[in-house]
């Protein structure tokens, strides 16, 4: 099994397509710290205008923990299409191309193939959410230096500097596991179709609309919001609360596993049935 | 293994797409040793034959065996002994040939060494672009290397699907030497399929002809060949003095074309001699008499 990872692994990271996340994050993240570099400081002074007029504030606001949270805020909705881009083209892509028929002729098993496939995906995921809390809170902290954060979540927080790493070890933890939840239903899709095209549109269509039913407050959408995935996706931004509420975060870190496993064993279920005409 | 034994056993197979069948009923049963051809127009069922024999499509009824063995249940361990090319051979295009083949041993469960990766080009003529990414590969070059790889482990049975395709003709030839060298001098069975007629006839032992996902007829090449009259084309230069020695001749002979000297003649092989000696005592100038009992011939007759 390892042999597979290690070669789906190797094809993954030979294709151009893969580094477009690392790079597209890689800009994005220079322009936001740049552009808080140069006018940072008015921003920050817009948004605590009010608490100005109560409080004292004092310290290193604009610090590399608040571009942290600002980064991840502005990238949370993009950082999945990205995802579903390469995901979602790790059967169909290689359906399209002919070579799936290639590696099917060898003795390797359906499901172990496809299982290689499936943790090469969750790989790449979590290489994309790990190279953006690099480019965020690594280059963040070294270019912003560190201090307390003030976060609007619910009410206003102020975290002590102290807390922030593991709160945001935490909330990128938590946010890998989102995302694999995305490359997961790009990868069942993939395994449904012969290009890669439809797997990478439909997933980025269904987040749209899932994502509008999970946020809109509407009667109707309220109880379905519970079963969509991407009610929880933004679900890291409760790592920043005053208080964490752990119960809550393990039932939704539960509700996304489910989520992986029921969209993995989807994906096994068509594979393994599936006739490979192309 | 005997030479007795069936290195492929199909019994009933079936296999249809919506509402077509692609393939009915299928028994085929392939010997150790056999070059074995599939033959049939487009869309009579090769390709799904093919398919099926290396379980990349599912039959709907019937039993396939390889080795003897149920491919359902040993699909695992039955392809270590399978190389296969089926349908245009597709590689990952961003890799060079030399890696390509490499990922593709280490799938097998090899361990992928230089020297016997680069025997493997040496043999299909592509040493020289080992290092070249398979995009910059024309057609020809691609199904060398679907051939290399085919190759890699030494498998025991060959499952080609028109391993010519798309080859020049130094390159058909090449290949068809290459299958024939591994067939007489390392005893390897060999199924392939192909639209070239005479390349089957070339190669292969026995024949399955398919028509519309039917077996037409299936049998040893050289039998399939003397169940019928050849076709015997004749060029003289006295064509009346011909026909007429034709039409008197007690054998069976018929004239199928006649046009000036040309004749297309349907007759036994073994009596082409007799009847050109009978035209040359009868003063015909004989131009040429040229017998052609292919399989293509016999293909046409019966598709």
């Amino acid at each position: 099994m390892s042999t597979l990872l290690w070669i789906e692994l190797e094809k993954l990271f030979c294709r151009g397509r893969s580094y477009i996340a690392f790079i597209a994050i890689g800009l994005i993240v220079g322009v936001i710290e740049c552009g808080l570099r140069l006018e940072g400081r008015q921003v920050l002074d817009f948004m605590i205008q009010n608490l100005q007029e109560v409080f004292i504030l004092q310290g290193n606001l604009l610090n590399g923990y608040l571009v942290t949270y600002l980064v991840l805020n502005s990238l949370w909705l993009h950082v999945p299409i990205l995802i579903a881009l390469v995901t979602g083209d790790l059967v169909a892509g290689e359906a399209q191309a002919g070579t799936l028929r290639l590696l099917l002729t060898r003795p390797v098993g359906r499901l172990r193939l496809l299982a290689a496939k499936y943790l090469a995906g969750l790989v790449y995921t979590a290489l994309v959410v790990a190279f953006l809390a690099l480019t965020s809170w690594g280059m963040g902290c070294l270019f912003f230096g560190t201090g307390d954060l003030i976060v609007f979540y619910q009410t206003i927080n102020i975290v002590p500097e102290a807390e922030l790493p593991w709160r945001f070890a935490a909330a990128f933890a938590y946010g890998g596991l989102a995302m694999g939840v995305v490359a997961s239903l790009a990868f069942f899709f993939s395994t449904l179709a012969n290009h890669a095209l439809g797997p990478i549109i439909t997933t980025v269509a269904i987040l749209i609309g899932f994502t509008i039913v999970s946020t809109l407050e509407v009667g109707m959408f309220r109880t379905v919001q519970p079963l969509l995935f991407t009610t929880y996706l933004s679900q890291w931004q409760a790592f920043f609360a005053f208080e964490v509420h752990k119960k809550d975060m393990w039932s939704a870190v539960g509700i996304l596993v489910g989520h992986m496993a029921v969209l993995f064993g989807g994906a096994a279920v068509v594979f393994l049935r599936k006739d490979f005409t192309t | 293994m005997t030479a007795n034994t069936f290195v492929i056993e199909t019994r009933a197979l079936q296999k249809g797409y919506g509402g077509m069948v692609a393939v009915h009923d299928l028994h085929l049963q392939v010997r150790a040793g056999d070059i074995y051809g599939v033959l049939g127009p487009n869309g009579s069922g090769k390709s799904t034959t093919l398919r099926l024999l290396l379980g990349l499509v599912r039959p709907d009824a019937g039993a396939i065996r390889l080795f003897g063995q149920p491919l359902a249940l040993h699909h695992h361990h039955i392809l270590r002994r399978v190389g296969a090319l089926i349908d245009k051979p597709d590689f990952y295009e961003y890799l060079s040939a030399y890696h390509n083949l490499a990922l593709l041993s280490r799938l097998s469960g090899l361990r992928p060494e230089r020297r016997g990766l680069m025997a493997s080009l040496e043999q299909v003529g592509l040493a020289a672009r080992a290092h070249s990414k398979v995009k910059t590969f024309s057609q020809g070059m691609r199904q060398r290397l679907g051939i290399a790889q085919a190759l890699l482990h030494d498998p025991e049975l060959l499952i080609l699907d028109e391993p010519t395709n798309g080859l020049d003709p130094q390159g058909v030839a090449d290949v068809r030497s290459l299958i024939l060298r591994l067939n007489q001098e390392q005893g390897k069975t060999v199924l392939l399929s192909s639209h070239l007629l005479q390349e089957i006839e070339r190669m292969a032992t026995r024949v399955l002809v398919l028509h519309r996902g039917q077996t037409v007829v299936e049998g040893a090449v050289q039998d399939l060949l003397g169940r019928d009259n050849a076709r015997v084309r004749l060029r003289v230069d006295e064509p009346e003095i011909a026909r007429r020695i034709i039409e008197d001749s007690t054998q069976e002979v018929q004239v199928l074309e006649a046009h000036g000297g040309d004749f297309l003649l349907s007759m036994a092989l073994e009596q082409v001699p007799r009847l050109n000696r009978h035209l040359v005592q009868a003063g015909v100038t004989v131009r040429a008499i040229m017998p052609s009992r292919s399989l293509e011939d016999y293909f046409l007759r019966i598709t």
